[in-house]
């Protein structure tokens, strides 16, 4: 009996950690190249039960599980729509590809293609982290900005470098990080060539969130909270009839 | 994902409301400018919010450093796209197509910066706004001029009372910026240069990526109704969707408040 109650509280703590998950992904319905981060679940290691009969392990009867985990959270790389901005500082790629960024904290990746032209000429993002082409730091001289579908920047229809694409093969060395950007625990990515790049100029890509998979998820994990809680308050109740009633004979 | 409590989810999604919030004030703002000549569209931008101290994961699954806060208002960005240009009955107005701004002297002396090209004459002759702030540098037009038109140059052409052929008497000079979305707004339509901005770079219009200059035409808002609506209608939906986010962590703390019968 006591096991079970243990097996429900886990059940509570897997849930809630799911909410935050899904929660968060709501918060960031309207986070320009935002991607939905996606729940794993894992049930704890099965236990074998044994008959015990006088004092001695007798055969076993079966296995019981033991509760439910949260095994990691895995970011959902899918392209989120794009939407057209006609702001000539806006970018898009799609794939698994990504914008390259300067940062204190060395080179970071992101979707968020929102940059603008600062002060001093340079190409740089919401946060002032520069925008890395291919040799380096972007830079731009006055005047009208194209850029080209293979990322190639004109400026007043002078080449002024290029927009470098980063592409990863497995995603999964990319880790989250704050101002939705992503750090690479991996191989360094290649660059994607010239011929094969895709930037579109003015467009955005909005969050891949799916609003209407996310509110269900929110509905089913707070139902299954409830489901775990009422279960915990069950067992307390046989608990306590058992403290109290069963001593009375 | 490292510590976690029920309280925070009513973080993230307060989090998500007040990102909303801002977003929809922001919307607000462009529509209630609808109308207002010169005025330049913002926009909201929202970025991922984790907990700064950047963690490595934790377990081999786990593909997010730092708690999960929810998003956060990283810009308003100012668009500097072009607006509508509309013809105008007023004999002094211009509008930029282009990059550029007139740039005015403010009462104490310091330039503004304005696409707003609603001017007139003042008793000296002077072409100031609406607000009375000389253009700069200052254009002054001879007192007995009959008829005048301005070119995409800006250059400014005069014909004087007995004269038959219109001469150059001066040059509206714009401003551009590296960097506009950068500039202050200090209302009247007007900005100021900031160290993010960059300085102004005055020159005659259609030079070194400036605009040119149409008269006797105004330049409106370069607010685009049809997003705006479109923004605000995705905006409100987001936002109740983080107050219905918001209930259910209430909801969740209510029955873990409840755990025992």
């Amino acid at each position: 009996m006591i096991r079970g109650w243990y097996t429900s509280v886990a059940g509570l703590l897997a849930n809630l950690q799911r909410q935050e998950a899904v929660i968060h992904n709501l918060a960031n319905l309207q986070t320009i190249g935002y991607k939905a981060d996606r729940t794993t679940l894992t049930d704890f290691p099965s236990l074998l039960l044994a008959q015990i009969s006088g004092g001695r392990v007798g055969p076993t009867v079966g296995k019981a599980g033991t509760g439910v985990a949260l095994d990691g959270l895995e970011t959902n790389f899918a392209d989120g729509p794009l939407q057209l901005t006609e702001h000539p500082f806006d970018f898009a790629t799609l794939g698994n590809a990504f914008f390259r960024l300067e940062t204190p904290d060395g080179v970071r990746y992101t979707r968020d293609g929102r940059f603008h032209r600062d002060a001093d000429g340079r190409l740089v993002n919401a946060n002032g982290y520069r925008v890395l082409g291919e040799s380096g730091p972007i830079t731009l001289p006055n005047g009208q900005v194209t850029v080209s579908l293979h990322g190639e920047i004109f400026v007043d229809g002078n080449p002024a470098g290029r927009i470098s694409l980063a592409r990863f093969t497995d995603t999964s060395n990319l880790v989250k990080q704050d101002q939705t950007l992503f750090s690479n625990q991996g191989p360094e990515p290649e660059l994607v060539p010239l011929n094969e790049a895709q930037v579109y100029q003015g467009y955005l890509e909005r969050s891949n969130v799916d609003t209407g998979q996310a509110v269900t998820e929110m509905l089913t994990t707070l139902r299954a909270y409830q489901a775990n809680q009422r279960l915990v308050q069950f067992q307390d109740q046989m608990n306590a009839q058992a403290v109290s009633q069963l001593g009375r004979i | 994902m490292s510590v976690l409590s029920l309280q925070a989810l009513l973080h993230i999604a307060r989090a998500g409301l007040i990102a909303q919030e801002t977003g929809i004030d922001v919307i607000a703002n462009n529509i209630s400018n609808l109308n207002t000549v010169g005025y330049r569209q913002s926009r909201a931008e929202f970025q991922e919010l984790l907990s700064r101290q950047l963690q490595a994961p934790q377990s081999p699954n786990n593909r997010v450093s730092g708690q999960a806060e929810g998003t956060f208002l990283a810009a308003t960005q100012r668009m500097f796209g072009q607006g509508q240009i509309v013809a105008s009955d007023m004999p002094w107005s211009m509008a930029i197509e282009g990059e550029g701004f007139f740039q005015v002297q403010r009462a104490d002396g310091s330039m503004a910066y304005t696409r707003n090209g609603d001017f007139r004459l003042d008793g000296l002759g002077r072409l100031i706004n609406p607000d009375g702030y000389l253009l700069a540098p200052t254009v002054t037009l001879p007192p007995d001029t009959e008829e005048h038109y301005i070119t995409p140059d800006g250059v400014i052409m005069a014909r004087r009372r007995g004269e038959t052929q219109p001469r150059a008497v001066a040059t509206v000079l714009l401003a551009r910026f590296n960097n506009p979305s950068g500039l202050d707004s200090v209302g009247d339509n007007l900005f100021v240069a900031t160290p993010a901005s960059g300085d102004p770079q005055l020159g005659q219009p259609r030079t070194n990526g400036l605009g040119q200059i149409i008269g006797q035409a105004l330049e409106s808002s370069n607010v685009d109704l049809a997003e705006q609506m479109t923004e605000l209608i995705t905006g409100q939906r987001a936002y109740a969707l983080m107050a219905r986010a918001l209930n259910t962590a209430d909801e969740m703390l209510n029955l873990a408040n409840q755990l025992r019968a």
